[in-house]
Order: C-alpha cells, then sequence, then structure tokens
C-alpha cells in the first residue's frame, strides 16, 4: 500500500506563471522533464521545502529527503573517502562500498583533484547514502559514463523497490523511461 | 553534525592558512606588546605599564577580531551543508552551524588569551596573575559573538565579498563609539567600547543580546530561501 509523502495543490510561485499539481507517494518514481526556464527548479524547490509556496497549498509528511542539486557543491581539498565516511556518520548509515567500487571512483584523492565525471559520483555516493523515503535528483546523469549510468540505473530500481520515492529532474527522460511510473512534463 | 562544519570550516588546505594566520597574529601580537623598557623600569613605573600591556591588547583586539571572524565566517553558506536541510531539517542544520562557529571563536579567543597570558608571564618583569584583565575579555569576546550572528544572519554565498564591508563597519563603529558617547548606538549594537564596559549591566545586555540574535538567527532560517 503506497502512502502519500507529499501533495502539491496548485502550488506556485509569483514569478512563475504556473501551478503544480502533484502526489508523491511511497513507491513512486516520477521523471519531470521540460525545456529551460519551464519551472522544474522551483518545482524541486517546493518539493525540497527550500521555497514556500506563494499561492496554493503543499501538504507534506516530515520525511527525510536525499537531494542532488543540478549544481556541485562537494568540499573542496578534501579527500573523498574521508568526505563520504563523514557523510556517512553524520547519516548514521554505512557507506556502500559496493556502490564507490561500480562507480569507479578513487577514494583517495583528493575532491578537488577529481574530474567532472567522478565528482557529479561522489555527490551521487553521499546522496543516496542514508535512510530516506523520498530521494530528489536533479539532473543526475550529468558528466556521466555509460557505465555509471547503467550502475546508477540499477542502484535507483533497488531503492525503489524498497518503497523509496524518487522524483528525477532532467532533460534525458528517455535514459529513465524503463523505470519511470509518471512523466511530467512542464 | 559541529564537526563536520567544523570539518568544512577547516578543510585540509584551510587549516594551513589558518595555522599560518595564527602564527601571523602571534607575531603581530608580540610586536604590538613588545616594549623597550627595561625591567627595572618596568618595575619602577608597574601601573603605568601594565595599563598600556593591556591598552594596546584590547586596541590590538578591535582591528583583529572582525578580520579574523570575517574571515572565518565567509564560507558560511556552503552548498554542501545546505543540501542537508533537507534531510536533518532547517532548524537542526542551522543551530549546530551557530554552535560551530561559536566554538570556533571561542578557540579563537582562548588562543588569544594564552599568547597574552604567556607573553606577560615570559616577556615582562610586572606580571602577576593580577594582572590579567578576565571581564574586558568577556565583553570583547561577547562583542565577537555579536558580529558573529550579525554576518552569519546576512552574509549569503552571493553576496559573500559584502563581509569586507561588516568588517570595517564594525572597526568604524568602534572608533565611533569611543569618541561619540551615546548610549542610543550602545543600545543599538552594544559592541564594547571604553565608556559602557563600566556599566553595570553591560555584560547582561550583551548576552540578552547574543540570544536575541541566535533566536532572531533562527527564525529567519526557517522561512528563508535557499539556493543551490
Amino acid at each position: 500500500m503506497s502512502i502519500s509523502l507529499i501533495e502539491l495543490n496548485e502550488a506556485g510561485k509569483f514569478y512563475l506563471d504556473k501551478r503544480f499539481n502533484l502526489l508523491i507517494s511511497t513507491g513512486d518514481f516520477i521523471v519531470i522533464k521540460g525545456i529551460n526556464g519551464s519551472g522544474k527548479t522551483t518545482l524541486l524547490n517546493l518539493i525540497n521545502g527550500f521555497t514556500v509556496n506563494d499561492f496554493g497549498q503543499i501538504y507534506r509528511k516530515p520525511i527525510r529527503i536525499s537531494y542532488l542539486p543540478e549544481r556541485e557543491v562537494l568540499p573542496l581539498y578534501v579527500n573523498t573517502h574521508h568526505y563520504l565516511l563523514e557523510v556517512a556518520r553524520i547519516k548514521k548509515a554505512h557507506l556502500d562500498y559496493r556502490l564507490i567500487t561500480d562507480f569507479e571512483i578513487p577514494l583517495s584523492k583528493s575532491i578537488h583533484t577529481l574530474s567532472k565525471g567522478n565528482r557529479q559520483k561522489v555527490m551521487l555516493v553521499s546522496c543516496l547514502t542514508g535512510y530516506y523515503s523520498l530521494l530528489v535528483l536533479d539532473e543526475p546523469l550529468s558528466g556521466l559514463d555509460s557505465k555509471a549510468v547503467r550502475v546508477l540505473k540499477k542502484y535507483l530500481k533497488k531503492l525503489n523497490e524498497k518503497n523509496v520515492a524518487i522524483v528525477i529532474s532532467t532533460h534525458k527522460p528517455e535514459r529513465f523511461k524503463d523505470l519511470a511510473q509518471k512523466v511530467i512534463e512542464l | 553534525m559541529i564537526k563536520y562544519i567544523i570539518n568544512g570550516i577547516f578543510t585540509h588546505k584551510r587549516r594551513k592558512i589558518v595555522l599560518g594566520y595564527l602564527l601571523l597574529f602571534a607575531c603581530s601580537l608580540f610586536l604590538v606588546l613588545k616594549t623597550d623598557t627595561t625591567a627595572m623600569e618596568q618595575l619602577l613605573h608597574k601601573e603605568y605599564e601594565i595599563y598600556h600591556y593591556n591598552n594596546k591588547l584590547f586596541e590590538f583586539l578591535k582591528f583583529f577580531m572582525p578580520l579574523s571572524i570575517g574571515m572565518l565566517v565567509m564560507e558560511h553558506d556552503q552548498g554542501h551543508i545546505k543540501i542537508l536541510v533537507t534531510y536533518f531539517g532547517r532548524k537542526r542544520i542551522h543551530l549546530a552551524k551557530i554552535v560551530s562557529y561559536i566554538l570556533v571563536v571561542t578557540i579563537l579567543f582562548y588562543f588569544t588569551y594564552l599568547v597574552y597570558v604567556l607573553y606577560a608571564k615570559f616577556f615582562t618583569s610586572f606580571y602577576t596573575t593580577k594582572i590579567l584583565i578576565h571581564d574586558e575579555f568577556l565583553y570583547v569576546y561577547l562583542s565577537s559573538l555579536i558580529f558573529l550572528l550579525y554576518l552569519l544572519l546576512c552574509i549569503r554565498e552571493k553576496n559573500k565579498l559584502l563581509i569586507f564591508v561588516f568588517v570595517i563597519v564594525n572597526i568604524l563603529y568602534s572608533m565611533i563609539q569611543e569618541r561619540i558617547i551615546r548610549i542610543e548606538l550602545f543600545y543599538l549594537i552594544p559592541l564594547t567600547s571604553s565608556l559602557f564596559k563600566t556599566y553595570k549591566y553591560t555584560l547582561w545586555y550583551q548576552v540578552g543580546y547574543v540570544t536575541l540574535l541566535v533566536l532572531i538567527n533562527i527564525h529567519i532560517s526557517k522561512k528563508e530561501h535557499l539556493t543551490i
């Protein structure tokens, strides 16, 4: 049985000529697509609670959300392994070394020396670590090679089977067509 | 969470910068406190030497503390901390951030106090435990916390260079307070000045002000629009 986690009812912001209606329940896999400026980031901000809606209502259960932003937000000049261990420690979770191995992340290197793709993988691992009911990913495929995309999709499928709701905003919705239950075009 | 934030402040590279900065601070403080008078003269004019020793230190701190706090707080609005808001909640993250920065400022003060005591003990002839002024340190410490909390309230990633304006305003404000003695100024922003520290309730007013700023910080963080 699915439980509704977040419901947006005609929710919107004053600067956007658009209202959002969306119900996110446990086990959902939702893909959001749209052209630039269509309101994808605003919708994710409303889901994450980063911004308050000016119109409509948002009902949310007090749940843990894990969020991967589009922009790179890693602390530089920190050892990759130390950073991931710290994230796991504060989230009181264990690092998934299998995922790290599959992603081929060079753990011994400092974050600032990593390539864009590897930094994205580090961000993904830090986001996927923990215990959460909803996973929000903004352009998760940015900079990933095809092997990493396969690994990520496999991991997301497993998470989704464990009833974790997943919301993905992407310009490449076709990459998730085998997993998505709902595709929202803005 | 506090450990995570402090590690974020003092990354491997920044740790070296901070260490270098502390060494520079210690050297500057040594130069400021340095006196050319002989040991005999120091003993002869003990009161005068003690007065000047303490005065020089607190004048130095008036410039050094806002600058140091400004440098520490510059990177407080980091994205990797902000994204944790969805996982832990705004209140917990913001409270942890405030506590972390207060801890860092406290450690900075402890270091300053150490230099102040050790210099007097090993390089002057007038040192006795009686020369140490603890209450004045407390006033400067609380003033620094007020400045820190204003920075946490106003400075964000997109406007972080504004921090230098705050530092300059803080230094100018301290200088103005020494010349234009107006109690309204002190009520508005109770940074320590030589007059107001003699008032009976200055300390409690500053403690209350710090508490209020913490509460305002938490309240504003609840509704703040977060951008990553």
